[in-house]
């Protein structure tokens, strides 16, 4: 599996140095190695992981895999990039810089996720993209190699390399491809995004550093790592310790002991680091670059920006923030739920008051994220497991109504309710698609965002989930689901049933229903928005075992989980 | 005493000595041949003859046993100096490559500077230091008087008069240390200063033997502080390279800094040298808060002001005293690291210096190359429609420009990581609430430093969206030649992306070990003076 790991990396990357190289040639050429290119990496995405899921399914990984948060075996890439501290007996991965990927259950699926969306940013930009197509499909890849880079990275360092560097092509796509304010658009998301993953960068660093320092007595230092497994059985170990202190032990309190400076230490590293993931998701008081970046930006890297590039940040919280600051998370989970649960009527209602299908589209996608946050800050697996469906689905059906969405505005020149209404009589399937898609996203039984979004709910409401009380923020949520349904079917009703209104064509040229390459690719998807809807449990079963540690990690459970792992490592219960 | 001729020092000094013979060869003879030889081509030789002798002495090679040989030093940081210096010389010779009036003098003067520079980073005695200092600084004054556009002459003057003042400074600092200890051997020095002991000259007021110091530290932190534009001496750099046109920018922005650092490193050896013996504990462990408290008011001051600037080359120049205060924050942390970590603020510092000197010297050299046969490109908005006549260098410039915002994949990114973790990584111990305020203050710092990065990304996004995102008015029609400059831009843009991926290259750690052990002290120093060495050194 892991040349094709690999593969998946170099051939966006190669592929976005085709485009630039070919930025002299028929856009038709492009456009075509764009398409072929997408094709490929969804082909090799899915192989990825139909082997995965084989792999899985046996039970055997789940098994052999114990308690770590490493990758499968097989999967992995693994090369010393920079080595700033010999390497020891006991550990010879540490003090080093690698350039480390792998596939384990929380990335597959984005991976594939990844690749779809993709797909259909070229596809929704088939039309609309005539101005310097090379450079344009150059930068996409980019975009594209950044994000599989960030989501299959294992290594701390790269993983905030590969993350940063979204924002660099983002920003000529939007300054250069978008709509008439296009530049302070590009600006903002650059300067916000760039500011929040500084702080996440300093999180990091810190967080590496002090789970490396050992000012204890005998001041031996343990040695620096950046691989995210290694940090994850340290962050263990450290919260064990913690665990293991009476009541009223200096530990805590006047960092007594190295892991005690490390729980002090936790709740700052905590505010740094998802300070970068809560301005990339977007969560509310950090999320006013995305209305002006999301509608400024041509439609296709509308539909990227939010069905992907969003999940960045959810990731994050994944990864690195429940895993890596358990004591912390279990303390400050009702920051973020709030944050969750307010998002998600704040953009609900935005999105009632929009005049614009695209905009509606920006705020929905700011209302329906609410629900990762609130499932993953549940804490509780079902809420967790909730918020990775929920991220999976919210790709799928945000990407299928922006693009939608794009196909609107290349057959009308325009999104605006106002000048459009009663569209259904025209165009038919695409009239049907558009309702599909919308029922999806309103959460409707059967359909795959029900699923996503009742199970963060219930992880929400279980009473036994330790540390704070969730029900208000449940039922708060659980209001936005209704909200949803309101704007969405506001929306279509508005431009699909009643009198036809239309703008006067563009090129004389009578708009037609779904073209055969739209349907390709929108038929597909509703099908797997159905079966993810009816049945949700492979992926669910797949996701299971890191979900559950995530879980337990962060429900500081881990004593139980130290002793299995690394039982002579624990000094005994005081 | 051995009097021969000391074979083994000239062939460690020749690499400085052919540019200094050549340079002076050209500039004697050059004038009267002035159209005939293709000068840059002669300076280009005698770089290259310059630097396979320094390639020869394959890095370990020390100046030799003899009395002499003490004034410089052989070792790895002292290597990576001399290479770097010739290195940038080179680059920037590359600048001057087209034919006008003072062309055998500016090539001429390019060579000293470059050798001045190279001295420094080698030096072992003050002397020495100051000479190589002068070296580089007196030729920039005819350097930029020559090439300066329509402001030169006020640039000049004003780079003149403050740069001979804060050489004054040094001079004083200097005069003092020789005054306290009776030598100029820094090795010398900083033993005599460590072994000395106050107590017996000043009875029972050690302060006093303080304040003493903290004169010599002032006056050599003002002298150097010039040079490397850090805040409370940084009035000159926004105006002088406003005048200076960017072929002399990237002079002035660049072999300054390096001969500058090279003498902080060289002087405050024992306050950088993580657990190596300091000359009294008041400067161990106050020159560290010394650098702290530059670092951070270079780096705030330089940011804020560069935001409120529309002309390229101050923006820059704001910019280049930001730069300086990063590393200032590498060198405050320097000898603050773990007793076995091997990876300190030094190697962070040297490694930041590189990035940032390819960088600045791209960004320059490619806006000389651009203001060809067009308008002058001064104020940010005058760069819009670049990507449009000249999209390659507009994405090489993008890159540059991204290095030095700390963009992942260039250069600038681990150059700032690498500071960034040094900051976070100060050990301490938990019974000495000391070492937890300097873990506290030193997280502080990283987060001044992040939070600085960030506000530096705004004017740098500027110039960036006016290449790419500024609506072209008209297009010039605007056509490029080749030009020689090319040669080196390409070079850096090749060498910024590689250490972006691969820092290995130059970002050693155990590299800089032997700053205090190997160094030679001079025969016979340190008899004169209150702080003298114990006898049985002598």
């Amino acid at each position: 599996m892991n040349s094709l790991v690999l593969a998946i990396l170099i051939i966006p990357l190669a592929a976005s140095a085709a485009c630039f190289l070919l930025r002299k040639a028929e856009g038709s050429i492009t456009r075509s190695i764009a398409l072929a290119v997408s094709l490929a990496l969804l082909a090799l995405t899915s192989k990825i992981s139909w082997d995965y899921l084989e792999l899985v399914s046996g039970h055997s990984q789940i098994v052999s895999k114990g308690n770590t948060f490493a990758p499968v075996e097989g999967s992995t890439v693994i090369k010393e990039l920079f080595r700033f501290q010999p390497a020891t007996d006991t550990r010879p991965d540490a003090g080093v810089i690698r350039f480390y990927l792998g596939i384990d259950g929380l990335n597959v699926f984005i991976l594939q996720l990844t690749t779809v969306v993709f797909l259909m940013g070229v596809i929704a930009g088939w039309k609309s993209v005539k101005h310097n197509p090379g450079a344009y499909y150059g930068l996409l890849f980019f975009l594209e190699f950044s994000t599989l880079g960030a989501f299959l990275s294992f290594d701390l360092v790269f993983f905030y390399i590969f993350f940063e560097l979204t924002i660099v092509p983002l920003f000529f796509l939007i300054g250069m491809w978008g709509g008439p304010n296009r530049q302070y658009a590009a600006k903002k998301l650059f300067m916000y995004t760039l500011a929040g993953g500084l702080m996440t960068l300093l999180g990091l660093i810190a967080l590496v550093t002090a789970l490396g320092q050992n000012p204890g007595k005998s001041n031996t230092p343990t040695p620096v790592t950046f691989s995210i497994p290694d940090l994850v059985s340290d962050s263990m170990k450290a919260s064990a310790l913690v665990n293991n202190m009476a009541p009223g032990d200096e530990g805590l309190s006047k960092l007594g002991t190295p892991s005690g400076h490390y729980a002090n230490m936790q709740k700052w590293i905590f505010l740094a680091l998802i300070l970068g993931f809560a301005i990339k998701v977007p969560a509310v008081p950090f999320h006013t670059w995305q209305p002006t970046a999301y509608f400024e930006a041509s439609t296709p890297i509308t539909l990227i920006m939010s069905g992907i590039l969003a999940k960045l940040g959810v990731y994050g919280f994944l990864r690195i923030v429940l895993p890596l600051v358990p004591m912390a998370t279990m303390d400050m989970a009702w920051l973020l739920g709030w944050l969750g649960a307010i998002g998600i009527l704040y953009g609900a209602g935005c999105a009632i008051a929009q005049d614009d299908f695209k905009k509606m589209a920006a705020y929905s996608s700011l209302s329906h994220l609410g629900f990762c946050l609130i499932g993953i800050f549940a804490l509780n697996e079902t809420g967790i497991t909730g918020g990775v469906l929920q991220m999976i689905n919210h790709g799928l059906i945000t990407g299928a109504l922006l693009f939608l969405i794009a196909g609107l505005g290349d057959r009308y020149g325009t999104t605006r309710l106002k000048d459009l209404g009663g569209l259904g009589a025209r165009l038919k399937v695409f009239a049907g698609m558009t309702m599909f898609f919308c029922m999806c996203g309103a959460g409707l039984p059967l359909l795959n965002g029900f699923v996503g979004e009742i199970m963060a709910l219930f992880g929400m409401f279980d009473s036994r989930n330790p540390g704070y009380s969730g029900t208000c923020l449940a039922a708060a949520s659980a209001f936005g689901m209704v909200l949803g349904a309101w704007y969405l079917l506001n929306f279509l009703m508005k431009v699909f049933f009643g009198p036809v209104e239309e703008p006067p064509f563009r090129n004389e040229e009578i708009p037609g229903d779904l073209s055969r390459m739209e349907k390709a690719i929108l038929f597909p998807l509703a099908a797997a928005c159905l079966y993810l809807g009816c049945f949700p449990q492979p992926v669910i079963e797949t996701i299971r075992p890191e979900v559950r540690l995530i879980s337990k990690i962060a429900n500081n459970q881990v004593v139980s989980l130290v002793k299995e792992a690394v039982a002579p490592a624990l000094p005994k219960n005081r | 005493m051995d009097n021969s001729i000391p074979m083994e020092l000239l062939k460690f000094l020749s690499p400085e000595g052919t540019l200094f013979l050549l340079a002076s060869l050209i500039l004697l003879i050059g004038p009267f041949f002035r159209e005939k030889v293709s000068w840059p081509l002669v300076s280009l030789i005698g770089f290259l003859v310059s630097y396979l002798l320094l390639l020869m002495q394959a890095g370990t090679a020390s100046p030799g046993d003899n009395p002499y040989a003490s004034v410089v030093l052989g070792g790895t940081l002292s290597n990576l100096i001399r290479h770097f210096s010739l290195g940038a010389g080179i680059f920037l010779l590359f600048l001057f490559w087209d034919r006008d009036r003072f062309q055998p003098e500016t090539v001429g003067l390019l060579m000293i500077l470059a050798g001045g520079s190279s001295m420094v980073g080698m030096a072992n005695d003050l002397t020495v230091l100051y000479l190589g200092l002068e070296l580089v600084t007196i030729p920039s004054y005819i350097l930029l008087y020559c090439h300066g556009d329509s402001n030169s002459a006020e640039s000049t003057m004003k780079y003149f008069f403050l740069s001979i003042l804060s050489s004054a400074f040094l001079l004083l600092g200097i005069a003092f240390l020789y005054g306290l200890t009776g030598t100029t051997n820094i090795a010398a020095i900083s033993d005599a200063l460590l072994l000395a002991d106050p107590a017996k000259l000043f009875g029972a007021d050690a302060l006093a033997a303080h304040r003493l110091l903290l004169i010599p530290i002032l006056g050599i932190l003002a002298g150097l502080g010039f040079k490397i534009s850090m805040v409370p001496f940084h009035f000159y750099a926004p105006d002088v390279y406003q005048g200076a046109g960017y072929r002399m920018s990237a002079v002035l922005a660049t072999m300054p800094k390096i001969a500058g650092f090279a003498g902080l490193i060289r002087i405050f050896a024992f306050a950088l040298d993580h657990g190596g013996p300091a000359p009294t504990d008041f400067a161990r462990d106050n020159i560290p808060v010394l650098f702290w408290i530059l670092a951070f008011i270079s780096i705030t001051l330089g940011n804020l002001l560069a935001l409120l600037q529309r002309n390229i080359r101050r923006i820059m120049a704001y910019s280049s005293i930001a730069h300086t205060g990063y590393i200032l924050a590498a060198f405050a942390v320097a000898s603050k690291a773990a007793p076995d970590s091997a990876f300190t603020g030094l190697s962070a510092a040297m490694f930041y210096l590189i990035v940032y000197f390819f960088s600045t010297f791209g960004i320059f050299a490619i806006l000389h190359y651009l203001e060809q046969g067009r308008k002058p490109i001064r104020d940010w908005d005058d760069l819009a429609g670049t990507s449009k006549d000249n999209p390659v260098l507009a994405v090489a410039l993008a890159i540059f420009l991204f290095s030095l915002t700390g963009i992942p994949l260039t250069g600038g990114f681990l150059a700032k990581f690498a500071i960034v973790y040094c900051c976070a990584n100060v050990p301490f111990t938990l019974d000495d609430p000391v070492s937890w305020e300097s873990h506290y203050l030193f997280i502080l710092l990283a987060l001044v430093i992040v939070l600085n990065a960030a506000v530096a990304a705004w004017y740098y996004l500027k110039l960036i969206s006016g290449i790419f995102l500024k609506p072209v008015i008209w297009l010039e029609d605007k056509s490029y030649s080749f030009k020689p400059v090319l040669i080196p831009i390409l070079a850096s843009l090749l060498i910024t992306v590689v250490l972006g991926i691969y820092p290995s290259l130059l970002l050693k750690p155990k590299a800089y070990q032997e700053l205090i052990e190997k160094r030679p002290i001079a025969q016979g120093a340190g008899i004169h003076g209150p702080f003298q060495l114990a006898d049985g050194k002598q």
